[in-house]
């Protein structure tokens, strides 16, 4: 759905971790963080409503 | 066409197999929804074709669950195109009515009709009248599909802008029928903002309507501001086909594969 909406699909995660599994939990957070950062700024932080004004 | 449909509701109304039909009446120059019950006129019956085939349509199987609420013991007769059919099923299958109590009154959509929905299966399982159309060619989804990410991106979010947050979709929706509802959540959903949330708003419902919607394409009927609404959730429908070769009521009884925690669960 999100491919269709035209947002870029890397910009959803999701990873099953279990409560036990912390390092895991922070691996997963570290390695998508990074990989925001290489994709920037998301679309959706443009503000649409000013366009209306 | 309508006089086969006359015919099958005066005998079901006489033989007193059914308290009363759910169907469309015209009066007043208009046509909109009416109960016909024994000794009604109705002659004044329409099949909801006013200018051009089925522009008159509403969710008569949502004023049916309502019906079926206040009169739990009588049985209710109502006309159904290939949408409404499919709504019965799976409003069966999530126990929103009893198919004991409804007789499904069926009429085929013309060709223009079911090209207009694009709709797959312009009919119901059981015709009282009318001539199978062939099923209508999907373009819509592919439309957008045909579109760059960024263009897609703009396509939807000017489509999205535009909404008033009226809940015209949600309102007309023959599947809405939860108590409470994800979109009137003030937590969820900011009250007093215009246009809501985008596209947050419009993908919840989107998620909301996976191997719930029937494509009837009510809801982009009743969209004050002309989102493409069926489209988006055409979408969602096309995928639970091509993942889970699941079609929202076309089997009586065959529940979403998003409930198979209940399979593994072995209630089934």
């Amino acid at each position: 759905m999100l491919k269709f909406s035209g947002i870029d699909e890397a910009r959803l995660k999701a990873s099953w971790v279990s409560s036990a599994e912390a390092p895991e939990l922070v691996h997963e957070f570290t390695s998508f963080i990074k990989e925001l950062r290489e994709l920037g700024p998301s679309p959706l932080r443009a503000d649409y409503r000013r366009e209306l004004v | 066409m309508i006089d086969v449909i006359r015919d099958k509701v005066k005998e079901l109304l006489d033989s007193g197999e059914i308290k009363g039909f759910l169907g469309l009446v015209r009066k007043n120059g208009h046509i909109a929804p009416h109960l016909f019950q024994q000794g009604d006129d109705l002659s004044l019956m329409s099949l909801g074709d006013d200018k051009v085939a089925g522009d008159a349509r509403y969710p008569l199987n949502k004023f049916l669950i309502n019906l079926a609420k206040a009169y739990p013991e009588e049985t209710f007769a109502v006309l159904v195109r290939g949408c409404d059919d499919r709504g019965l099923q799976t409003l069966y299958t999530w126990n929103q009515l009893n198919p004991k109590k409804v007789v499904p009154v069926g009429i085929t959509c013309p060709q223009e009709l079911a090209d207009a929905c694009e709709c797959a299966k312009p009919f119901p399982a059981v015709i009282t009248a009318g001539e199978c159309a062939q099923p209508g060619t999907p373009r819509s989804v592919a439309a957008v599909d045909a579109l760059v990410m960024s263009e897609r991106f703009s396509y939807w979010m000017d489509e999205f802008v535009k909404c008033i947050k009226c809940y015209g979709c949600s309102n007309v929706c023959p599947m809405c029928f939860c108590n409470e509802c994800t979109l009137k959540c003030n937590d969820l959903v900011k009250g007093g903002e215009l246009p809501p949330e985008i596209p947050v708003f419009h993908h919840t419902r989107a998620m909301h309507m996976v191997g719930r919607c029937i494509d009837c394409g009510l809801c982009e009927e009743a969209c004050p501001s002309n989102i493409p609404l069926r489209t988006l959730y055409k979408k969602v429908g096309s995928i639970m086909e091509e993942q889970f070769d699941f079609t929202t009521g076309a089997v009586r009884g065959q529940r979403s594969p998003l409930n198979k925690i209940d399979f593994a669960e072995g209630r089934k």
